[in-house]
């Protein structure tokens, strides 16, 4: 059995899955404060009635400090317990809500947009764009028929009006992890922050 | 009983083991060489690297000290104040191993821990004057026990720390400022240049520091004095930053009629702060050895000992928030009254 966690979006996520993908328990947290998300999670895990024996993490990329706590805890986890870590994409956790062949993934990195394009079993790289960068990207790889899906296109929503965007599952869910996990790797594994801090950034 | 100690509160990873308070086990401290070409601490890498290395420095830290981590007692994890991505950091992984282990979770104050760190190397009495200087507090305190103090004063406006990065960083000396300046001035026996020691001499700052006026004052000496000699600079800098913190504290002594003072923070390690403090024969000062300075899982484990003892511990996690800094808006304005 794995224990899997998503913290990269506004919306956490922890859920024990079986060795057939049967999710046997979930927990979807909204708290404003990350810490209260975290820590509600942390209660969850602690009740939990199952045993497991490996970890399913959503690696990002998404909010830098959801991801980080998540981590922290998920590493510690597995730190203690001797058990490994798997890791599965923000974006492709968020793409497998639907069951679409087409299908552009957008998470949105505080102000930029996260972005990952799917064609039946085929993804593109993960871009890290600013919202016209986005744009223009959709128009010059004319994606207009494409499924959006993700909290990108729906805190934007105003710039991505005439797009066909699923607002219904636009976070990862404890569903998709069986589909996307890769791994194994122990209490090392670390986040997929996308890009440099801001202050790097400014120094390059 | 034996105490992990957690502290992630700055750019410093620190994880110790210590038992009943004052036996060091183990003491590992990672600290992050990133921020130097920045001239400062960047928020978001320190976090990074914290949660990179944190797992690693845990491993090391039990086995330093011969144990498992069933063996450990409770867990310290300094909770505030510092940078709150950093502190999330440490908190979290401290929680988890709590609930994991089913151990006591102790929350655990960064300047307070600087304070207790001089308690390792020394038998102190109380009451006591408490001064912490580092680059990101200058506080002069009055302790009664380890788990009843108050502070008395603040900076009203940059920690001494800051200073000695803001000057070294004006005069193209590198980053952490502190040890620079201390070992260039250490080379000077007198200088020709003076700056003014910010005193605040006003009633309502009896015990309070300032130090933007003395940065501003080095920033308008170089630049009239394009001729200027760096080492004169850094003398006196130091010279002026430094003695006004003994000199208030002598005046908290006085008021509280308390010959006993406890030093701490990464300035503490300053050797005119020293000099000063030990030339006076009036005082019983005592200072952290120089490793125990900066930042440090040490300081923390060995207080949290005793605020486990006086049934200090984290019931419910919810109710413990990081913060970034000790005193709020109001706290600094009631000092000054």
């Amino acid at each position: 059995m794995k224990l899997v966690l998503s913290s990269s979006t506004d919306i956490f996520c922890c859920g024990i899955i079986d060795n057939n993908s049967n999710i046997l328990t979930s927990i979807y947290v909204k708290e404003k404060k990350i810490q209260d998300k975290i820590l509600k999670i942390i209660d969850f895990i602690k009740v939990l009635g199952y045993e497991y024996d490996s970890i399913g993490i959503d690696v990002g990329p998404g909010g830098f400090t959801g991801l980080r706590i998540g981590f922290s805890v998920i590493k510690t986890i597995s730190f203690i317990k001797k058990i490994p870590v798997y890791g599965a994409y923000s974006l492709d956790l968020i793409r497998y809500n639907t069951v679409s062949d087409r299908v552009v993934s957008g998470i949105d990195g505080n102000g930029r947009i996260f972005l990952r394009v799917y064609e039946k079993e085929n993804k593109s790289d993960i871009f890290d764009f600013t919202i016209t960068e986005a744009l223009k990207f959709i128009e010059d790889k004319k994606l207009y028929d494409y499924e959006f899906i993700g909290n990108a296109f729906l805190n934007y929503s105003k710039y991505f009006s005439n797009l066909r965007i699923n607002d219904r599952f636009y976070y990862p869910t404890v569903d998709s992890f069986s589909k996307c996990l890769v791994g194994p790797y122990n209490y090392e594994i670390l986040p997929y922050y996308g890009r440099k801090s801001q202050a790097e950034e400014l120094k390059c | 009983m034996l105490i992990l100690g957690i502290e992630t509160s700055c750019d410093d990873t620190g994880v110790a083991v210590v038992g009943d308070g004052y036996k060091i086990l183990s003491n590992i401290v990672f600290s992050q060489e990133e921020h130097k070409k920045f001239s400062g601490v960047v928020p978001e890498i320190a976090s990074r690297k914290h949660l990179e290395y944190i797992h690693n420095l845990i491993e090391k830290a039990l086995s330093g000290a011969n144990i498992l981590l069933s063996d450990i007692d409770a867990v310290g994890v300094t909770v505030k104040p510092g940078l709150i991505g950093s502190l999330l950091v440490g908190l979290s992984v401290a929680s988890t191993i709590s609930y994991l282990t089913g151990k006591p979770l102790i929350p655990v104050n960064h300047i307070e821990s600087h304070i207790y760190a001089a308690s390792f190397d020394n038998n102190i009495d109380f009451p006591f004057i408490g001064l912490i200087v580092s680059g990101g507090h200058t506080l002069l305190t009055v302790w009664n026990s380890w788990v009843d103090k108050k502070i008395i004063g603040t900076t009203i406006d940059d920690s001494v720390g800051e200073a000695f990065d803001k000057v070294a960083k004006l005069l193209d000396l590198g980053y952490p400022g502190g040890p620079i300046i201390d070992k260039i001035a250490k080379g000077v026996k007198e200088s020709s240049v003076s700056f003014p020691l910010v005193m605040l001499n006003n009633k309502e700052d009896r015990y309070n520091f300032s130090y933007s006026g003395l940065k501003t004052s080095v920033v308008y000496y170089i630049r009239n004095n394009r001729e200027y000699n760096k080492e004169d600079v850094v003398y006196s800098f130091q010279k002026a930053a430094i003695d006004v913190l003994y000199k208030k504290t002598v005046i908290a002594c006085k008021d509280f009629n308390i010959n006993n003072v406890v030093i701490g923070g990464g300035v503490a390690a300053n050797s005119y702060l020293r000099e000063v403090f030990l030339s006076d024969k009036k005082l019983k000062t005592f200072f952290p050895s120089i490793k125990l300075c900066t930042d440090n899982g040490v300081m923390v484990a060995g207080l949290a000992y005793y605020l486990y003892k006086n049934g200090i511990v984290i019931n419910d996690p919810k109710s413990i928030e990081p913060v970034d800094k000790i005193l709020t808006y109001n706290d600094k304005k009631a000092l000054r009254k």
